[in-house]
């Protein structure tokens, strides 16, 4: 018994790990009329940054992207605007779904089977952790399977568009005629993207960020990806996706410091149609980005080892 | 014997590894006078061609050279893993970052207590010597190896981000006032700001430290302080310490080459500062974008750490059953 108090530290760890990185998404999925301000924290309401005047453009004329990125509308990331679990300040949200109300993923019905199953699978042991001891051993070792997934995939590239859209931390654009460079704080990533039209490849090898293209639709830059490595998560409700996705992902700088970002997710082997979301809004920040490697520090890796030896011993019990 | 002759195998492989791992900076290293052509494997093959200078350097819309492109290690434009096979003789010479007869650069020249530790631990056991030594020595080298192998995921930090990280090709992508470097090997970054502002009073350490960025005429110079000492300058062991101080020069004297040097002071680990030589990286011959390469995804790394942790935890406790009879 004593063997599962660690596990139990470690799994009310992760729930709250999670909870905090699912904060973006589960305020992003909020029924229409949920909303919006009470229960955060108890102070002024924060201000959203002016429009800050036109958008600067490249030698090209097309608009520049350039700049250090934060979620909503405060130009930084402001921790003491966080209320209780997973409330954000309305201004620290990509949208207000009062206003752009996003619809959930509509997935296939074996999809959405899947996903009941995993969610069944976490709830098991991480919502009530004093209840796994009394689960039957072949649903103790599938609750674990969910945590030890869900704890290898900490160093594992969000791929696109998770790169955006789980993007927890700020991430910075550099563009240039011809080029977009995406550095995400979270994980230390990146990706570029080639901004001159050109076509796919015939058959593109799949990649964690799979084969971008891009092109301007006057002041948009629309940027289409395919052959994205089934192993990504596209959100942390989200978990799988095919090797028939198709991201089309929409980005416009309104202003000097704005950015709205727009993406429709195609895979008609997951959903049972097209998911667009909400135009997203981030805002210019002025702090360079943090060291955010991921790996470095070992700890995920001891908790991850625990998990897998528990796991391990379940099953020669069988 | 069945547990030496699979450390023996994990060990040689790490060899293996660390000597490919190593072969730009032991490229760099090349003492002078060592021929820099003859003797590669290339065996029966015609010496490859670098490429032309490809013309004038583009330049960016303040007149300053564009760095941009995607980048490999000598004067090919790509890596031709062919060539590389034998870079731990001697390397095809057109996949160098320079010619020692030409331009030769000296080692580092490490303070004595440096020396050591850095020679502790730079040198993997040869093949086969794990089974020749006493279990003492067994388990120092099977720390090293631990050491060296949970290094792979590591950032490489600056220099190193160059003299190591672009081993597999690098990007570099400049706009006004900003450079941004990528590798393929771990899929690092950095981004310097090139305004001429001063190094902060007391920057925090970070891996990639704090850079601040100049043009000295067609030069970027770019001056870093507040590096983490827990990254190694080379494939090697070069351990530095807090006050390392690090000053780079990138030129891009022609469209298809870019010339790098870097000035490495640091007072409490060096008796006096390394300047490299002036090494080339030439621009990729494809249009092919860098790999992606995330460490540690791929487990592989990770096994073999933990292989050899408990092959160190039996030996341990074979000495303390041994001491205590």
């Amino acid at each position: 018994m004593t063997g599962y108090f660690p596990n139990k530290v470690f799994l009310t760890l992760s729930l709250l790990a999670s909870l905090c990185m699912v904060s973006s998404s589960a305020s992003a999925q909020d029924k229409k009329g949920q909303l919006s301000t009470p229960g955060y924290a108890h102070r002024e309401p924060s201000k959203p940054l002016p429009d800050g005047g036109p958008t600067p453009r490249l030698a090209d004329g097309h608009p520049d992207f350039s700049g250090v990125w934060f979620k909503g509308l405060l130009g930084k990331e402001d921790a003491t605007l966080v209320g209780s679990f997973g409330v954000l300040d309305p201004n620290q949200r990509e949208f207000d779904p009062k206003v752009t109300p996003e619809e959930k993923p509509s997935f296939q019905p074996w999809a959405v089977e899947e996903i009941k199953q995993q969610q069944a699978n976490l709830v098991a042991e991480t919502r009530d952790p004093s209840s796994f001891d009394k689960l039957p051993r072949e649903q103790k070792i599938a609750a674990l399977d969910m945590e030890i997934l869900k704890l290898s995939r900490n160093c594992m590239p969000h791929g696109v568009p998770g790169i955006v859209l789980n993007a927890d931390r700020p991430f910075q654009f550099v563009s240039t005629p011809g080029l977009l460079v995406q550095l995400d704080e979270h994980n230390h990533d990146y990706r570029v993207v080639p901004t001159d039209a050109r076509a796919h490849s015939q058959d593109p090898d799949p990649k964690f960020n799979g084969e971008s293209v891009a092109r301007w639709d006057g002041d948009t830059l629309v940027i289409d990806t395919v052959a994205i490595d089934e192993r990504v998560w596209n959100g942390e409700q989200w978990q799988f996706h095919s090797d028939q996705e198709h991201v089309i992902e929409r980005i416009t700088r309104p202003s000097l410091n704005y950015l709205i970002y727009q993406v429709t997710i195609e895979d008609p082997k997951v959903l049972a149609k097209p998911w667009t979301s909400a135009p997203r809004r981030y805002s210019l920040g002025h702090e360079a980005l943090l060291e955010w490697y991921c790996g470095v520090n070992g700890h995920d890796d001891e908790e991850l080892q625990a998990l897998k030896r528990q796991r391990d011993r379940l099953q020669a019990q069988k | 014997m069945k547990l030496h002759l699979a450390n023996s195998l994990v060990i040689m492989t790490c060899v293996l590894a660390l000597v490919c791992m190593v072969s730009v900076s032991a490229g760099a290293q090349q003492d002078k006078g060592q021929p820099s052509a003859p003797g590669y494997a290339g065996a029966g093959k015609a010496a490859s061609k670098a490429l032309s200078d490809g013309g004038p350097p583009p330049r960016l819309t303040d007149g300053h050279p564009d760095l941009s492109g995607i980048w490999f290690v000598g004067g090919l434009g790509k890596e031709d893993a062919r060539l590389a096979q034998s870079a731990a003789t001697q390397g095809d010479p057109a996949q160098r970052p320079f010619d020692p007869k030409v331009t030769p650069e000296e080692k580092p020249s490490f303070q004595p207590w440096a020396a050591e530790k850095v020679k502790q631990m730079g040198r993997g056991p040869a093949a086969g010597a794990l089974s020749k030594m006493t279990k003492e020595q067994q388990l120092a080298a099977i720390d090293t190896e631990i050491a060296r192998l949970e290094r792979e995921c590591m950032p490489h930090g600056v220099p190193g981000i160059t003299l190591v990280g672009a081993m597999h090709g690098m990007q570099m992508v400049t706009a006004p006032g900003t450079l941004v470097q990528l590798t393929e090997l771990n899929h690092d970054w950095r981004v310097v700001s090139i305004d001429g502002r001063a190094h902060s009073k007391e920057p925090d350490p970070k891996f990639n430290g704090e850079s601040v960025a100049r043009w000295d005429g067609d030069t970027l110079v770019i001056d870093t302080i507040g590096l983490d000492d827990r990254t190694w300058n080379d494939g090697g062991a070069w351990i530095h310490s807090d006050q390392q101080h690090v000053v780079e020069r990138f030129s891009r004297p022609s469209r298809n080459y870019l010339i790098y040097q870097v000035t490495v002071e640091d007072p409490k680990v060096l008796t006096k500062p390394w300047v490299s030589a002036p090494h080339k990286f030439s621009l990729s011959v494809s249009s092919d974008p860098l790999n992606e390469w995330y460490c540690g995804i791929n487990p592989d790394g990770d096994e073999e750490v933990r292989a050899l942790k408990e092959t160190r935890k039996r030996l341990a406790e074979e000495i303390s059953k041994e001491s205590s009879h």
